[in-house]
């Protein structure tokens, strides 16, 4: 109820010359860059640095689609309450064709780091890899990889262009026949995000074990590109809305966004126990190898899979519980940055035991610490390219036709 | 038999209801209730509800039944009935999450309904109200507020004369 806002011109929402945001994305870049290069230094030898460099790629590329994700999201259910906030997402999906260039060291390193199936002299005489080599094989994965890209570059492009192309639009009814191309983009895209997702999964870190399969890999994949995704989303409106920008973003916006994070963060937590439990109580030796790698008395990766349980998941879920967490701006932008950390935690425990997977190597402290350097580095470069596109269209999707309903919006 | 429960006014839509709200909010009224057949954005806010006491009831039932669901697994496969099952220890906790989780989910489930009924007062196969020929509309196209005699600020003829002020199509005093 109550009265009708004034619905902002394209003007006014975008970011004004000079303003400390348009600066963000050279800090960004620069910090990118060298924190690349610090991880590739700090690195031993190429097979650590490759492992290394996977771990980052991946951590920057689920933020990236966990975005993309919200967006078609957000068009195939025709949400009204999220029109303020979309653009904002809309801009992270432009940053997935960059990370074409940061999958080139992985693409070059990957007769290194998928050895174990892509390599012939590895692989012969193995009944397991041999019985699957009719899909991993490198020329079938060469092409899967580029489908992905394919996809993902095509979908972040779509959205993104499509909704800022609808800004200029002036009639009404040219505008709501923008909003349908999307809403009806936006099923199919689903299916594409769901399928490409998933098998990106299964080529770049379930098969880095080859004998070792999990149905729920790829929707574990999709949960973590959802909690990070989101949470960067939250990040980057907070911390606009600190920095005077996106007055139309209140509380109620900001609490519909904690909550996608925190469903999310639950539903990560549910795939994760369920992968793990199914496994620890069949107990059948093809399925346990992973565990197997990750756990027992003396592995240090045993602590880094309770902190997993315990402050990926535990922990998040009694604080960001109370309506006021999620409304509480500084209380919102603590969680989501602290699950992005988390995040971080979720895919090292993934990818980088692997490393020791039939091969005798020895644990330094160099592997997650270039691991990191390569993670904070990938990240602030999808960032970097998300604030670029930030300064280049208004904040906000202007002739959206729910744009009233999204500024009126309220939770019960 | 002719005892006044309380005075009710009709009001002609959803806006006026959600006006006349506020104001009897404003006057500090406590006993008092709005009905519409159909759910109205932002009433609680026009109501001036306070935050409800049903999650106390959901958090308190939740940790409850989980922890006694836990508990149980425990007792059962260490003390009452200890069998080693595919070799894995007595106390294996990750075989009893499901059951924590599930008992901790449906004791939330009953906490939170029957708090709600506690704190409601329901179920109530009688309402004062129902004297009143008039609210069977409420269900399908009047717009009510009801305001208690036990009100503190409660005044049959002034409070009939506060509720006309507030735009009220008709005001009756409801007996029974």
């Amino acid at each position: 109820m109550g009265h009708r806002k004034p619905l902002p011109t394209a003007e006014e929402v975008t970011i004004p010359q000079g303003h400390l945001w348009t600066k963000l994305p050279l800090v960004l870049a620069v910090t990118g860059v060298l924190a690349i290069a610090a991880g590739w230094f700090i690195a031993d030898d190429d097979h650590s640095r490759n492992y290394a460099w996977l771990t980052g790629f991946m951590y920057a590329g689920s933020v990236a689609l966990g975005c993309l994700f919200f967006v078609i999201v957000q068009h195939a259910s025709n949400a009204g309450w999220s029109v303020v906030v979309r653009r904002v997402a809309e801009c992270a999906g432009m940053a997935l064709p960059v990370l074409l260039l940061l999958f080139i060291p992985l693409y070059l390193g990957r007769m290194d780091i998928w050895s174990h199936w892509m390599d012939a002299h590895h692989a012969a005489g193995d009944p397991i890899i041999e019985g699957k080599a009719a899909f991993l094989n490198e020329g079938f994965w060469t092409i899967r990889a580029a489908v992905y890209f394919i996809i993902w570059s095509g979908l972040g492009f779509f959205f993104w262009k499509t909704s800022v192309s609808q800004d200029s639009i002036a009639d009404p009814e040219a505008a709501r026949s923008v909003t349908k191309k999307m809403n009806t983009m936006a099923y199919p895209a689903i299916v594409l995000f769901g399928l490409s997702t998933t098998f990106a999964a299964f080529d770049w870190m379930m098969s880095l074990d080859p004998h070792w399969f999990s149905t729920m890999f790829g929707v574990w994949f999709f949960a973590g590109c959802c909690v990070s995704g989101f949470a960067f989303l939250g990040v980057n409106l907070l911390l606009m809305k600190k920095a005077g920008l996106l007055p139309q973003v209140n509380e109620e916006h900001l609490h519909d966004v904690g909550k996608f994070v925190y469903a999310f963060t639950i539903f990560w937590a549910y795939i994760s126990f369920s992968q793990f439990f199914l496994i620890w109580y069949a107990n059948i030796p093809e399925e346990t190898t992973f565990f197997h790698l990750r756990m027992g008395e003396n592995n240090p990766w045993q602590s880094i899979g309770m902190l997993l349980m315990i402050a990926h998941f535990g922990i998040p879920f009694l604080l960001a519980m109370p309506r006021t967490v999620k409304r509480n701006p500084s209380a919102l932008l603590a969680v989501c940055t602290y699950l992005l950390v988390l995040h971080f935690f979720d895919l090292a425990y993934t990818i980088l035991p692997n490393l020791f997977l039939g091969k005798h190597m020895v644990p330094t402290s160099t592997i997650p610490a270039s691991a990191v350097c390569f993670a904070i580095g990938m990240f602030a470069i999808v960032w970097a390219v998300t604030a670029f596109m930030h300064t280049r269209s208004a904040l906000i999707p202007v002739k959206d036709p729910r744009l009233s309903e999204s500024m009126a919006f309220t939770n019960f | 038999m002719s005892k006044v429960h309380g005075a009710l006014a009709e009001f002609a839509n959803p806006a006026e209801l959600y006006h006349a709200c506020e104001k009897v909010r404003d006057a500090g009224y406590n006993d008092w209730d709005s009905h519409s057949p159909f759910p109205i954005h932002g009433i609680e806010k026009a109501m001036g509800f306070a935050w409800s006491r049903v999650p106390w009831f959901a958090l308190v039932f939740g940790l409850t039944g989980a922890a006694g669901g836990f508990a149980l697994q425990v007792w059962i496969s260490t003390v009452a009935s200890p069998l080693v099952i595919s070799g894995k220890p007595l106390l294996s906790w990750p075989a009893y999450v499901p059951v924590t989780f599930e008992l901790g989910i449906i004791c939330t489930a009953i906490g939170t309904l029957g708090g709600m009924c506690l704190l409601n007062r329901l179920p109530a196969f009688y309402h004062w109200l129902f004297h009143s020929k008039r609210f069977e509309s409420a269900t399908d196209d009047g717009f009510f507020i009801s305001i208690e005699s036990t009100d503190s600020k409660w005044d049959s003829a002034g409070t009939s004369a506060f509720l006309e002020s507030l735009g009220a199509s008709h005001v009756e005093l409801v007996e029974g």
